[in-house]
């Protein structure tokens, strides 16, 4: 493999994260500051902790998906050389998936949900920051074992203790209240849309943008940074659409936005109703075909 | 995509989805494959490609990204690992919407990323991802590998021929 530099030489600190958890739990890392983390677990009590994780793991009937996992493991270290982060930290093995789950979900198991915040605080840095749900360890266990799957869960429990990174939460927070990722308003997006067809014309003849074409054959739905700060990428869909001579549209009510930042954390209520709002604008328009971004 | 094609419509309750879904490179793909774009001229200079862990390792959509690359490239070359063995931007996963102070943390994940990126020698990245494209730049600069990421439609635009009809 080819040798790289990073340009910036940062300063490497890096410390015991939770000083406070048994030793068998503690993990070196440089200390970060995100009031997600570290402002939400001061509002957490044990019991409230205790009381999620078991909704959520639900050990007495829905057990088996989370125990089969936790017995089965052999840790034969295969999903460990298919972890980005574990190669690029010199195959420490606190970054490999398998040591991901027995410091998060293996050991709340293990606990009953009987952890503390300052453990809740080490999950949501791994799950969140070390992870990136990429699949590729669960591609290679042996087993079959969907390790990716576990840590979402990871995140569920997370997300609905309210330990969640501030900036994707303010994202989750807008999509929830306005269905877009960065509190779009449906005028400035119909504004958006028109100012950037009028521009685009200058350059192309006759192209057009079409909004809330009934019976079209094509939707489109954006990511929201698209309209909001990269509008090119909707100048480019807008020529690579009319030069295809593409009947399409895009709708002017909420339910634009494909973003779902919503699935990352795992806000399973607010993902299907962004997805639902998608859908609810084809059907209403009548379109045969969706098309996203991403 | 993911969540609109594969994860929420089950939780919904629904057993398959209203409309058609595709990925934009799909459809690209399409519209190539009908002839309804035509390409005018390739980029020459060496690319390679991304392959985003949601189009590529869950959707299945790697060959037909290399279709694309291979219509609008003429000097296209594979990283190590591709397709679905490929890794990640290290973006995915909403990593990348963290924002800044998680920034360090992910450079240092993505060193691996960046070795990978030098190994192949190429002046331009193509990603069809938006969390790639922003992961990926991020790496390039932090790593300084001398290479440029570039949206799929944007390699598509600029190569892609335009009727004169549209040209004004």
């Amino acid at each position: 493999m080819a040798e790289v530099k990073a340009v910036e030489k940062e300063v490497k600190i890096e410390e015991v994260l939770e000083p406070s958890l048994d030793k068998e739990l503690r993990i070196k890392r440089k200390k970060v500051v995100d009031p997600g983390f570290d402002e939400t677990i001061k509002r957490l009590t044990p019991e409230k902790i205790e009381k999620t994780i078991n909704a959520v793991l639900n050990l007495r009937k829905t057990a088996a998906r989370f125990l089969a996992p936790l017995e089965t493991c052999i840790h034969c270290a295969l999903c460990s050389d298919a972890c980005q982060y574990y190669i690029s930290h010199d195959k420490d093995p606190t970054y490999s998936p398998a040591s991901k789950l027995r410091l998060t979900l293996w050991e709340m198991i293990r606990r009953k949900g009987k952890v503390s915040p300052e453990f809740i605080k080490q999950c949501a840095r791994i799950a969140f920051t070390e992870c990136n749900i990429c699949h590729r360890c669960s591609m290679y266990c042996p087993f079959g074992l969907d390790i990716t799957y576990q840590i979402g869960m990871v995140r569920r429990i997370l997300f609905l203790l309210g330990v969640v990174p501030h900036n994707i939460l303010d994202q989750d927070n807008s999509q929830s209240a306005t269905l877009t990722q960065l509190w779009i308003s449906q005028a400035d997006w119909i504004d958006t849309i028109q100012w950037l067809e009028d521009e685009t014309r200058l350059e192309y003849k006759n192209l057009r943008l079409p909004i809330e074409k009934e019976g079209a054959e094509v939707m489109w739905a954006p990511l929201g940074t698209e309209p909001k700060i990269a509008t090119y990428h909707v100048v480019r869909t807008a020529i690579i659409m009319n030069v295809a001579g593409i009947d399409w549209t895009v709708p002017s009510r909420d339910g634009w936005d494909s973003v779902n930042m919503a699935m990352f954390i795992r806000d399973f209520e607010t993902m299907q109703r962004v997805v639902l709002g998608l859908y609810e604008n084809c059907l209403r328009l009548k379109v045969k075909r969706l098309v996203l971004t991403e | 995509m993911f969540a609109t094609r594969y994860v929420a419509p089950p939780m919904l309750g629904w057993k398959d989805i209203p409309v058609e879904i595709l990925h934009p490179c799909e459809f690209y793909y399409e519209l190539l494959k009908e002839g309804k774009i035509k390409i005018a001229r390739k980029i020459k200079e060496p690319v390679t490609l991304q392959d985003p862990c949601n189009f590529v390792r869950r959707a299945g959509g790697a060959e037909k990204l290399r279709y694309l690359v291979n219509a609008t490239c003429e000097n296209f070359i594979e990283m190590y690992p591709n397709r679905e063995h490929n890794f990640c931007c290290l973006a995915g996963g909403g990593v990348v919407a963290f924002g800044p102070p998680w920034k360090g943390v992910r450079m240092e994940g993505g060193r691996i990323k960046a070795e990978q990126l030098k190994e192949t020698g190429a002046k331009i990245l193509v990603t069809p991802c938006h969390n790639c494209y922003t992961g990926m730049s991020h790496i390039i600069e932090h790593y300084n590998l001398g290479m440029k990421a570039k949206f799929m439609d944007e390699i598509i635009t600029e190569t892609m021929e335009i009727p004169e009809e549209l040209k004004a």
